[in-house]
């Protein structure tokens, strides 16, 4: 069976959902707007399309196995109350989608609401992110499917030394999915970057918006994928990465990239698009790290149409570059708003298989007139 | 729409429209000029992305030759939109996958990306829909997954095919082992020399060879037997050889040998087929087979056309299909002594497989898939019954006898199943009716005996009726119209002939059709059942006008001398609405089992032609009383006057009581048959010794009751109840008496006792 990487249209935001040959899924971030939900705004309803996709459980509740919030910006998290059970299983009502496990980091919540203040679904997931960590000290890892929770990367003074068992390292590899081994998939930890007692470097990566950055290696029917997702990690974190990573280059190699925070160019350089234009330099290590593309890569922008215009994100120079980073390797990039038509995004859906990483061909959607199932697709007469 | 038509230069609007939908295809990288070429063609080139994996990215195309960017000619006839565009793909395109148009290697790949007719995609999604379906072929196209393990295999492709062999599949698929082996089978052929000589194939003629169940040995004998005959006049030969059928066996592991590689048909001599033969896993059998037809051919001369079929175990069914065995056909004119020429020298052709029509296709074809072997007896091949039972045999379900003493005349053509052709004199049609259908029979696959006789004379001969319905047959259909016929089958009792009869008649010009089924044990019986048919048109006015009523009656219709063949003035699609009805039903039983309980259905043809609307009344077994004055009759009282009698023997517990009998008496058959109870007269006298029928309103109830079915249904007598359990008394033998002086036709004085019944006969003598 192949696994599947899909990508939803929620302009600048991110939804990614991963499901592995073994079945099991991992949606990381998640940008339902209120426009999404309204069934009179033409906005596409992605809530919907996520729950076509999930299945249910013995209970009857739509599930994922894994939620990952890469980053607590609201285009990250928009939607999460409204449409996923936040809190103790057995208070699940509604068809909320049920949360399985939770991949977090408080460093990274640390960082964030040293910048600005956390919107209410942020919140909200942050209380839940900490009920599960107190289950876990109650019970260890006797927990079941909705109190599950690993956390990533150590958090400061200490505080998560006591959660060995369901603490991942940087450097380190996340390899269980939901309490099991799952062979279809591995993740390495690459952010966020380890808390630093220097101030300035911590301001530092505040302000580059310090996210979970994790290389996926997804393997099914005999075929692997490398899907390097890097939330809205800026500039200056990538330079570190290279850094850390520049005599194994591999851990930053993919055959799909989710370009950091919707394509823009402030993960490329120090520079301001709209005020220097052509003139504003890349940063060459940033670069480097972002470039580690394999054979026929793909890199794909979650943001709006990318014009050729001021706007950041998604910025076109920075398309320009990530193209650059392509063409020796025969790659492509995509843009979720744009695909498969600019007019009516759908969901970007990648297969992992025998062969490796292939887009899904889409169909052409019917023309609105015909579209209505009224008018089109005349039964089939038979004589 | 503005510039609907194009000129020269300018394409038409449709097509242009069409390429404005193409270019919007997320996949689609660019569409080309187009190009207009004579007769009003148009094309142009469709750059089309395929969305290679990672893998083959870099180096540009799939390991099946399918490139990043695939260029697609979309090629628009000149009456697009009502025909879809012709897709080609490059000259160069990989020729050897599956699902690809045969042709030739020089001429652009056509794939074949839909199961179905792409006109009809057309039109009912749209240019986009062809699109999708291009986009997606080519996709699979370049991950090598143009075969759907689901869908099922696709068979080889030949790109010219000259020539048939017509093989009935299953037996051939039957003649597969678990061992691979070679098994030579008998064949007879047809050769076709067309007479002008630009018409002739390369090899100088067109064959067909019809396959025929074995296998037989070959050895010098039987090769001797085997004879082309001459050419006739208009360039025809025929002439009998063999097959050789090779199949595959097993892998050195134990596993069946499994070939499921998509091969291009590459063959063309007697070196190429061995060498596909063994990619077949049954390529040392072809040798074998060859070498022993070596040596037995080495004394002989002359030349013989034989086939070689080859078969493939592939991993899945082939499509449209539920077996995994392919079966490949080559032709070859081998010299004969045969096969001492270079392998290399002697042609083989490929040749395109043909089913043959056998009952097993017909089966598969109809959805049928209960296989059984009972006998259903046809009688009447009559345009009603010659409807049923073709209808069957389409199905392979055919009756296994057809009986009727009549023969074909040219009137019949008018509503006959049988269509005459028009040969000298329509000989055909001076035959037997039940031979005529008989043979229409076999050319579906099946046999049908026909039988030539009068049912109504095998009544009285029960040896010569086992002949004609054996004793084990499931069931008989009675199409012959005749009520002669019906009270012959009615008479013989449930031992002498077990199987059921069902009864299939149209009534009122075609406006209504009857069914009926008799029950477990045959009862109720067919006479019963078609006295209920008339008990219950009677109580719907619509249906009583025109069933009894004028129009009911049979016209007679000038036809030939000499001939008083009674003929209903109908069309013959009438007919057919009701006998497909009826058919349906046939089949329905033949699959599973009679119904539990004896049945009447009752079609109708509205007002408006064409609404057909079917009832079905289930009518439960009859009580059968033998009179104790005459143990040769029957008396038969069905559940609905069994029903009122004991409801009226449950108002009257401490007198006897009685009523008026309808139904009808049948001299013929010795029974009679009580349908339904009129009550009592008001001026009837009930006592514990006696019940008195009054005379008050009698006879008009009588003549009320009987009036709308044309005396069909008629009083046949009385019956009263007993407070014991004793017969008829001296008082109801005297009013037998009495009741038979004034009828004629015998009549039945009925007893109810509180444990069942006793009847008297009234009969004058």
């Amino acid at each position: 069976m192949n696994a599947s990487i899909t990508f939803s249209p929620v302009n600048n935001g991110d939804m990614t959902l991963v499901e592995l040959e073994s079945g099991r899924t991992i949606l990381i971030d998640t940008n339902i707007r209120a426009a999404a939900d309204d069934p009179d705004d033409p906005t596409r309803d992605v809530a919907q399309g996520l729950r076509d996709r999930l299945k249910r459980d013995d209970q009857g509740r739509l599930y994922v196995d894994v939620f990952l919030l890469s980053h607590p910006d609201q285009d990250h998290c928009s939607g999460l109350d409204n449409h996923f059970h936040l809190g103790k299983p057995e208070d699940h009502t509604g068809d909320k989608i049920f949360i399985r496990e939770i991949w977090s980091s408080p460093l990274i919540f640390r960082r964030a609401s040293k910048n600005h203040t956390l919107y209410p679904d942020a919140k909200k997931f942050n209380t839940e992110a900490k009920r599960r960590v107190i289950r876990y000290r109650e019970s260890g890892l006797s927990v079941t499917d909705g109190d599950r929770i690993q956390i990533l990367g150590r958090d400061e003074n200490g505080k998560t030394d006591d959660l060995t068992g369901i603490l991942v390292e940087v450097d380190g590899l996340i390899d269980k999915v939901n309490g099991y081994y799952d062979t279809g998939m591995s993740a390495r930890l690459l952010g966020p970057l380890p808390k630093s007692d220097d101030e300035c470097e911590e301001e530092a990566l505040a302000k580059n918006r310090s996210s979970v950055i994790l290389q996926f290696t997804i393997t099914a029917a005999g075929g692997s994928c490398r899907f390097l997702t890097g939330g809205d990690a800026e500039v200056a974190i990538w330079e570190r990465l290279w850094e850390r990573h520049r005599n194994r280059t591999h851990w930053l190699e993919y055959d799909i990239l989710l370009s950091p925070h919707h394509c823009s160019w402030h993960s490329l350089s120090y520079d301001s698009w709209s005020e220097q234009g052509e003139d504003a330099e890349v940063s060459k290590n940033a670069r480097s790290a972002l470039s580690q593309a394999l054979s026929g890569a793909n890199i794909v922008a979650s943001s709006k149409p990318v014009k050729d215009d001021d706007s950041d994100p998604p910025c076109i120079r920075a398309k320009r570059e990530y193209e650059d980073i392509l063409k020796p390797v025969t790659g492509e990039f995509r843009c979720t708003g744009e695909y498969p038509s600019e007019g009516k995004p759908a969901p970007m859906e990648y297969e992992v298989g025998r062969n490796g990483l292939a887009l899904k061909s889409a169909a052409l959607a019917a023309p609105a007139i015909i579209s209505s199932s009224a008018v089109g697709g005349e039964p089939l007469p038979h004589g | 729409m503005a510039n609907p038509g194009g000129s020269e230069n300018t394409p038409r609007w449709a097509i242009r429209h069409a390429l404005n939908q193409i270019g919007k295809h997320p996949h689609v990288d660019a569409t080309g000029p187009i190009e207009i070429g004579p007769d009003g063609i148009c094309l142009t080139s469709v750059s089309i992305r395929t969305n290679l994996p990672t893998a083959w990215r870099a180096v540009g195309k799939s390991p099946t030759g399918v490139q990043l960017v695939e260029p697609v000619v979309f090629q628009f006839p000149a009456d697009y939109s009502a025909n879809p565009p012709r897709i080609y793909l490059r000259a160069d395109f990989n020729r050897s996958l599956p699902h690809i148009q045969p042709g030739n290697p020089e001429d652009p790949v056509e794939p074949c990306y839909l199961d179905r007719d792409p006109r009809e995609l057309l039109h009912r999604q749209g240019i986009g829909a062809i699109v999708n379906q291009v986009v997606y072929w080519l996709e699979r196209a370049a991950k090598d997954e143009l075969i759907d393990l689901e869908q099922g295999w696709e068979p080889i492709r030949r790109d010219s095919i000259e020539d048939y062999a017509v093989v009935d599949h299953d037996t051939l698929r039957n003649l597969v082992g678990r061992r691979s082996s070679f098994k030579f089978l008998p064949i007879d052929f047809i050769k076709l020399i067309p007479a002008v000589e630009t018409q002739r194939p390369t090899k100088g003629y067109f064959f067909c060879g019809s396959v025929h169940p074995g296998p037989i040995p070959i050895n010098i004998d039987r090769l001797k037997e085997m004879q082309s005959l001459p050419v006739t006049k208009n360039g025809s030969q025929f002439g009998d050889s063999f097959a050789i059928f090779v199949s595959p066996g097993r892998q050195p592991s134990g596993a069946p040998f499994i070939c499921n590689q998509y091969i291009p048909e590459t063959v063309n001599n007697i070196a190429t087929l061995i060498e596909q033969a063994h990619k077949y896993g049954c390529g040392k059998e072809l040798e074998d087979a060859i070498s022993h037809l070596r040596k037995q051919t080495s004394e002989l001369n002359g030349k013989i056309p034989i086939l070689v079929i080859l078969c493939a175990r592939r991993p899945t069914h082939l499509i449209g299909t539920s077996s995994n065995l392919e079966l490949i056909p080559y032709l070859l004119e081998t010299p004969v002594p045969m096969f001492v020429e270079d392998h290399k020298i002697t042609a083989v052709h490929p040749v395109a497989l043909r089913h043959e029509i056998s009952q097993n296709l017909l089966r598969n074809i109809s959805g049928i898939d209960s296989p059984d072997d009972r006998t259903m007896v046809q009688i009447g091949c009559g345009s009603l019954g010659s409807k049923l039972a073709l209808h069957m045999a389409r199905a392979g379900l055919a009756p296994s006898i057809v009986v009727d003493n009549r023969t074909m005349s040219p009137h019949n053509a008018a509503r006959h199943a049988l269509v005459p052709t028009r040969d000298n004199f329509n000989l055909l049609w001076m035959i037997p009716k039940a031979k005529a259908l008989s043979e229409a029979i076999s050319g579906l696959g099946q046999t049908a005996k026909a039988v030539t006789v009068d049912i109504v004379s095998l009544g009285a001969n029960h040896k010569r009726l086992w002949k004609v319905i054996p004793k084990k047959a499931w069931a008989l259909v009675n199409s012959t119209a005749s009520l002669a016929v019906r009270d012959t089958l009615a008479t013989l009792s449930p031992k002498t002939m077990a199987a059921r009869v069902i009864e299939t008649s149209l009534f009122a010009e075609g406006a209504m059709g009857v069914m009926t089924i008799e029950g477990p044990d045959r009862n109720p019986n067919t006479s019963d059942l078609i006295l209920e048919v008339y008990t219950f048109i009677r109580s719907d006015e619509t249906l009583r006008e025109r069933f009894f009523g004028g129009n009911g009656n049979l016209e007679h219709q000038e036809i030939g001398q000499g001939c008083s063949s009674a003929t209903m003035v109908m069309p013959d699609a009438d007919i057919s609405l009701f006998s497909a009805s009826m058919a349906r039903k046939l089949l329905g039983m033949r699959q599973r089992e009679l119904p539990d309980a004896g049945q009447v259905l009752i079609g109708q043809l509205d007002e408006d032609g064409i609404s057909l609307t079917w009832k079905t009344e289930v009518i439960g077994p009859y009580y059968i009383v033998q009179p104790e004055n005459d143990i040769a009759w029957q008396v038969r009282i069905s559940p609905r006057a069994h029903g009122k009698i004991i409801a009226e023997c449950a108002k009257y517990t401490s007198v006897e009581t009685g009523g008026i009998v309808i139904g009808s008496a049948s001299e013929i058959r010795k029974a009679i048959t009580i349908t339904d109870i009129i009550p009592a007269p008001v001026d009837s006298e009930r006592s514990a010794a006696m019940f008195i029928l009054g005379i008050s309103d009698a006879k008009k109830l009588v003549e009320d009751y009987a009036a709308p079915t044309g005396h069909a249904l008629h009083c046949v007598g009385t019956w009263h109840s007993h407070l014991q359990d004793t017969g008829g008394s001296t008082l109801d033998y005297q009013a037998a008496a009495t009741v038979a002086a004034k009828i004629a036709i015998p009549a039945v004085l009925l007893i109810k006792t509180p444990s069942g019944y006793h009847a008297i006969l009234a009969t004058a003598d």
